[in-house]
């Protein structure tokens, strides 16, 4: 991608009016994008910063979060071929899925995209925001911010403001997308990085969309904050996987949001193994009769990590179904918060949504999980439940495979396999699951054997 | 109620506390509302040792002070200042069966308590406004030496003791309502059971409310020394008025090595109370203490009885019955904190909703650091009767410490139409069928009542059930 010389005002530190002006004409942004940028930062200055005294925030401390302290903007090198991406880059598209359409957004501008032709014959767009924009204005201007608007949350009003970069997907009415479509956020600057994800999926279409997150290791902090929409039309499939590994000076800032037809069926599943600070809001709109959202997570913390995933699944319309399960392990002194809610609004009759978070504690006993699961009940012809459980590796399970002569450190490496295995094994997705299993082993790492047992 | 009465027509020339100034027996705060003068009033008539006027007006600063609570239910019309915080009653404290008022005795009837058992009732401390209007205490507990009063006669008789528990498990500034209560309370209960004493058959009071806008704002404080047993229950009808009321108690608990404490509740206000009540409880070693606490009527009930574990082995439950319905919104739950190794606890809650009527289950389970091998569990199951109606479900789960294991689980539905469809299919009434469905959900806490509370509680939710199929 041909990149052009960003103007001064990006270049310090700190985000402010200007730099959201400078970014909209720089981009060569029409009118209502620049005035919504506007808008959306009127609204980031409005609202107040989270602290613990908000329920939505009470476990995770937000306070040594500066974001003056970050560049607004980071160009990212030119490159024409994927292996003139960055080394590390090319080994996670190596290591990942085969994918039938990619894209790397390299600090705030995208790098490199590629659509292989099969696909872009059946009409399906994958590029980054700002070409759809120019190329595709109509869909983009409807379906941008519809899901995640500027005033959802602080957060999501800066991603609003400052945004740059992002993807978007569009798979026409009844296409077939098999080959998993794949996008990268490779950060190696200490900057900030703001990526919009939106994907439009018609009637009947099916795709999987993967998003990882990753850096260049860094002493300075770093921000990511992201935004990402999901339109599903009716009958129409989406698996959508967010795999976040950041380095450890990262603080991570999502929310995605989805949006559901008649009868379709949206797979996530949201992955936390890296940075400093990590809050993902997830929530499923269950809008139409018929729809189906199953929503996995997955988190290993360790160190002084703070993973905290916020769930809605929104039961608008009747006879929907809902299943999340998010299954967690913690390790020396980290915090994972998970707060849950089932919403069935009036009217929802014949919901049927299930919700469990499960978190295993492992090593040292300074770890601290939170679990709330909540749920809220409006319709009366439902079935709803929740489970939470909070333990560690169980004694009798150890000891059974210890007595098959399996070494200690192997055999909790074992349970904690498949502690996470009923989460992994719902994911149709060899080379992610393989990640998973390598990025797992990786978070055990030497811990157990140094434990005095 | 009439103030022009003489003190003959009261009966209060027979009034046993014998306060020094014959003219204040009977006594109502001059005017509603509430400060320091209101509160000097109630803690001089009382005649109240100076300590305790002092933690009383500190613990109006504090209510001051505190903003109403945002969460949990809607406060918005609950106006402090239109509220009488003292009002004693007019009669005096009963000795027998025959002394208690027609109204309550009217209330057993109503639940169809039979007459036997009536007689059986003995041990009954009936609230009336504020005051404790009967008690008899059984010789042999005498004989153990076990306490059981009314709280004012508690702090005159026992005042070392009181000083030393009084406000230990829930300090005034614990949150508005608990520092509210310490700044007015009056009435509710203060037992003491002595080491190795078992107290077989419950210690039962009736509490209600009727005089319009009047607070009510019981005391009770329970101290089970080591080894000991006592259930406590406490019972609650009250009519309705056309505005609204507080009822906002404190209840301590504290459950020596290896004692055990059960307290029952079966609270059903009229439709337009506030019922806002703290209760904690602390069990040290290998002690165990039961909140078995059902709640209806009301218009808001925000009450989360709290068991913290402070010793190894300790052992909680909650067992809390909610039943809401039109325009009621019980908010209740309960809160379980695990502060020492090999402590467990239980919570059961079963809530209905009918109508326009809404349930929430609100709770904590904390695990600290250090409380090695704590096992936990949570059960919430709501039933909703109505498409109006609502359930929602606020567990909080803090774990702190690894060598634990915790479980939540919670199921909400509606009562299945083939299980309505085989009873009716053999004859019963839609209603009958519904009442008995309901019944069948709430069988695990009502059978952990004494017979006629169960009784009691199925007959009220049948009450409520009246005319709810249509």
């Amino acid at each position: 991608m041909q990149q052009k010389e960003a103007p001064e005002v990006l270049k310090s530190k700190g985000i402010t009016e200007e730099t959201v002006k400078a970014l909209s004409s720089f981009k060569d942004e029409p009118d209502w994008l620049a005035e919504k940028r506007l808008s959306a930062w009127r609204a980031f200055e409005a609202l107040p910063m989270p602290s613990l005294r908000d329920e939505a925030w009470r476990y995770t401390d937000i306070s040594d979060v500066r974001i003056e302290d970050f560049l607004p903007y980071a160009p990212s090198p030119d490159v024409s071929s994927e292996d003139e991406l960055p080394e590390a880059v090319q080994r996670l598209i190596k290591e990942g899925e085969e994918n039938s359409a990619l894209l790397v957004q390299h600090n705030s501008e995208t790098a490199y995209s590629r659509v292989d032709d099969e696909v872009g014959r059946k009409g399906v767009i994958f590029t980054d925001l700002h070409t759809a924009l120019r190329e595709h204005e109509e869909i983009v201007r409807e379906k941008l911010f519809g899901l995640v608007p500027e005033d959802y949350d602080k957060f999501a009003a800066l991603c609003a403001a400052g945004f740059a970069g992002g993807s978007f997907l569009y798979v026409p009415r009844g296409v077939d997308v098999e080959v998993p479509i794949q996008s990268y956020r490779w950060l190696d600057v200490v900057g900030s990085i703001m990526p919009r994800t939106l994907i439009v999926v018609e009637e009947g279409a099916s795709v999987t969309y993967i998003d990882e997150y990753a850096s260049a290791s860094a002493e300075e902090p770093a921000f990511s904050n992201g935004a990402v929409e999901l339109y599903v039309g009716e009958g129409a499939h989406l698996r959508y996987v967010s795999l976040q590994n950041w380095e450890r000076n990262v603080l991570h800032f999502n929310t995605i949001r989805s949006e559901a037809g008649k009868d379709s069926t949206i797979n996530s599943l949201v992955v936390a193994l890296g940075s400093q600070l990590s809050r993902t809001n997830v929530e499923a709109g269950l809008t139409a009769p018929g729809s189906d959202s199953e929503m996995l997570g997955l988190y290993f913390a360790d160190q002084n990590q703070v993973l905290d995933h916020h769930t809605l699944q929104d039961h608008i319309s009747p006879n929907a179904h809902s299943d999340l399960l998010y299954k967690g392990a913690l390790r020396d002194e980290s915090i994972a918060v998970f707060s849950g809610l089932i919403r069935v609004e009036p009217g929802a009759q014949k919901t049927d949504a299930y919700q469990t978070n499960r978190n295993l504690i492992l090593g040292t006993d300074d770890a601290f999980a939170v679990s709330l699961p909540n749920l809220e009940i409006m319709a009366d012809d439902v079935k709803c439940s929740h489970g939470s459980t909070t333990g560690q590796v169980d004694d009798v399970e150890l000891f059974y495979l210890m007595s098959r002569g399996i070494p200690r450190a192997e055999a909790e490496k074992l349970v904690v396999f498949g502690f996470f295995g009923e989460v992994t094994s719902r994911i149709p997705l060899k080379g992610l699951k393989e990640k998973l299993d390598r990025a797992i082993e990786g978070k055990i790492g030497l811990g157990f054997e140094e434990r005095v047992a | 109620m009439p103030e022009d009465k003489s003190i003959q027509e009261l009966g209060l020339d027979e009034y046993k506390y014998g306060f020094s100034d014959p003219e204040e027996y009977f006594f109502k705060t001059p005017r509603k509302g509430i400060d320091p003068e209101i509160v000097a009033m109630i803690s001089k008539h009382k005649n109240e040792p100076e300590w305790m006027l002092e933690y009383r007006l500190k613990a109006l600063e504090s209510f001051l002070e505190r903003p109403t609570p945002q969460w949990g239910g809607d406060l918005s019309e609950l106006d402090f200042d239109e509220i009488y915080y003292y009002i004693r009653p007019m009669e005096n404290q009963g000795r027998s069966w025959d002394d208690v008022p027609d109204d309550i005795k009217n209330t057993f009837e109503k639940l169809g308590i039979p007459q036997a058992e009536r007689e059986s009732l003995a041990g009954v401390g009936a609230q009336y406004e504020s005051e404790v209007v009967y008690h008899s205490l059984k010789e042999e507990w005498d004989k153990a030496g076990v306490v059981f009063m009314d709280m004012d006669s508690g702090l005159r008789e026992h005042e070392d003791l009181v000083r030393e528990y009084f406000g230990t498990i829930i300090p005034a500034d614990d949150n508005k309502f608990s520092a509210l209560n310490s700044a007015v309370w009056s009435g509710g209960s203060f037992v003491y059971v002595p080491p190795g004493v078992h107290i077989d058959i419950p210690l039962q009071a009736y509490f209600r409310i009727n005089a319009e806008n009047m607070g009510q704002f019981e005391r009770t404080l329970i101290i089970a020394d080591e080894g000991s047993y006592v259930h406590y229950i406490e019972g609650c009808t009250a009519p309705t008025y056309t505005t609204n009321s507080l009822h906002s108690a404190v209840v301590e608990l504290i459950a020596k090595p290896n004692a055990r404490i059960r307290y029952s509740t079966i609270q059903n206000w009229s439709h337009n109370t506030y019922n806002l009540v703290t209760k904690r409880a602390v069990a040290e070693e290998n002690a165990t203490v039961e909140w078995v606490d059902g709640n209806l009527g009301s218009k808001l009930t925000m009450k989360y009885p709290a068991v913290y574990l402070t010793g190894e082995g300790a052992r909680g439950e909650i067992l809390s019955v909610a039943y809401a319905g039109d325009g009621q919104h019980q908010d209740a739950g309960g809160k379980v904190v695990h502060a020492a190794p090999n402590t467990s606890s239980l919570i059961t809650s079963k809530s209905i909703s009918k109508g326009t009527g809404r349930s929430t289950y609100r709770g904590l389970l904390k695990v600290h650091e250090g409380a090695v091998g704590s096992k936990s569990r949570v059960e919430c199951d709501a039933l909703l009767l109505d498409e109006n109606a609502r359930t929602d479900t606020y567990p909080y789960i803090e774990i702190e410490e690894k060598k634990v294991n915790t479980e939540h689980e919670a199921t909400v539905s509606k009562v299945g139409e083939d299980q309505l469809f085989y009873l009716m299919s053999r004859g019963l009434s839609e209603e009958a069928a519904m009442a008995m469905v309901v019944n069948g959900f709430i069988e695990p806490i009502a059978k952990e009542l004494p017979l006629e509370y169960a009784i009691e509680l199925n007959r009220l939710i049948q009450l409520e059930m009246e005319g709810s199929v249509g």
